[in-house]
């Protein structure tokens, strides 16, 4: 008895350190890719750039506007969809306006990848075209800074603070990009999204969330993953 | 004693670690897809989305018609953007079955080239699709409409068909993800319309009826 007490204690600490671990992991951090080729800049900001958003839960943002459908079918309830104004650094008024749907990643892992979701942007820019941006986010950085530290750990929010969510899909990290009508057309890139989170309260609700999408579309043609 | 405390902490760590990696952390609910196999080795699916209930968003400058009045109330293109030749919708999609399986995001906006058409199917635990084509002229469902005999402003019963693009080639698949990974196709829009509401709501079905195949 006493023996198995111990190997109940033992387990508790071990399990105890493989959870600092996780926390500490330098696998499932913030990603590195590189930026200074996106000569391309979108900026949002959340909720104000959203013209409609909705989900069940999956964030803590709430819907917008009243009485928008919610995704509460089991098939979509953990995604989210929402339509964003974008600027550009150029321009006070929006300039493009994106749909744009996060749906939680089957390959989220916490020992090498992070929590990952399928971020799928489809942009219009008025008068050049559209184009799709097939990106993978991980969520653990920002995760772990609000929800475990602030919100399950009790610790201040130590903000603001910048993160680049996007971590692939492509080898080097970032985003793909591909051209869907008008002058987009056939045209591929890269892009990645990053964002700041101003401040983190212990009711589990962010604010001042602002974002940009940096992209480059040249003409190459590039096979798609 | 401390042999089993030391045991316990390799299990404990290793449990950890190995829920971490191996546990199935996201499962999405996926349903049955329905798919039929075509004469050339393709497969065909078709994708419905039933109006009004299916309708999320949509927003759109004065030149895209009956379909930009913002939806729901409040969800209008903000300054800046308000008069642009662009018009977002955003649904829930079934299959044949009636069951909701998806999102999608439908861009409609002119270019030099012409009017174009960028769908977003977005089908979690299968993947997305890419879907584009020239689109529709600015308006063409309130002509439609209107040559069955609906006034302006006016609320609306009886049936339409709508075929987007209405002329050969048919729209494109053009890539996506997962499962559609390595696919490319064809597909045709189709709206049928069964009504229009006082506040210019529509009632009424789309059809997306693909056809993909291995890009070889």
């Amino acid at each position: 008895m006493a023996r198995f007490l111990m190997l109940l204690a033992g387990c508790v600490v071990g399990a105890g350190a493989g959870c600092a671990a996780l926390y500490f992991n330098p696998l499932t951090g913030p990603s590195d890719a590189k930026l200074d080729d996106l000569d391309r800049t979108l900026r949002y900001e959340l909720p104000a750039s959203a013209i409609a958003l909705t989900h069940s839960g999956a964030i803590p943002l709430p819907p917008r506007p009243d009485g928008i459908e919610e995704l509460w079918e089991s098939t979509v309830r953990t995604n989210v969809l929402a339509m964003l104004a974008l600027t550009s650094p150029d321009h006070e008024a929006p300039v493009a306006v994106a749909s744009r749907a996060l749906v939680p990643s089957r390959r989220t892992e916490l020992l090498s990848s992070g929590v990952l979701a399928d971020d799928l942007w489809l942009l219009t820019i008025p008068g050049e075209g559209s184009m799709y941006v097939v990106a993978e986010t991980n969520f653990w950085p920002v995760a772990k800074d609000t929800l475990v530290s602030v919100s399950l750990l009790g610790r201040p929010f130590e903000g603001p603070r910048d993160y680049v969510g996007t971590a692939g899909p492509a080898p080097d990290g970032r985003a793909f990009v591909h051209g869907a009508t008008g002058d987009l057309a056939g045209r591929r890139g890269r892009a990645v999204d990053r964002f700041r989170v101003d401040d983190f309260g212990r009711d589990r609700v962010p604010s001042g969330i602002s974002g940009e999408l940096r992209l480059v579309v040249d003409g190459e043609e590039e096979q798609l993953p | 004693m401390k042999t089993a405390f030391l045991l316990g902490v390799l299990l404990g760590l290793a449990g950890v670690l190995a829920a971490a990696r191996y546990a199935p952390w996201v499962d999405p609910a996926r349903l049955d897809s329905h798919t039929t196999v075509v004469a050339n080795g393709g497969r065909a699916e078709t994708f419905v989305i039933r109006l009004p209930a299916d309708r999320v968003a949509a927003a759109g400058g004065p030149g895209a018609g009956l379909r930009a009045g913002g939806w729901p109330a409040g969800a209008a293109l903000p300054e800046g953007l308000e008069s642009a030749d662009v018009l977002v919708e955003q649904f829930k999609v079934r299959d044949r079955d009636d069951r909701v399986i998806g999102i999608a995001a439908r861009h409609w906006s002119p270019t030099d080239d012409g009017p174009g058409t960028a769908w977003l199917l977005v089908l979690p635990g299968r993947g997305a699709m890419w879907l584009t084509a020239g689109g529709e002229t600015a308006r063409a469902l309130d002509a439609a409409l209107s040559a069955a005999g609906r006034r302006d402003g006016a609320p609306w019963s009886g049936e339409i068909r709508a075929s987007f693009p209405a002329a050969v080639p048919a729209g494109r698949l053009i890539g996506g993800t997962d499962e559609f990974d390595g696919l490319d196709g064809t597909y045709t829009e189709t709206w049928t319309i069964t009504g229009v509401g006082e506040s210019g709501e529509l009632s009424g079905t789309i059809e997306l009826a693909t056809v993909a195949s291995k890009r070889t």
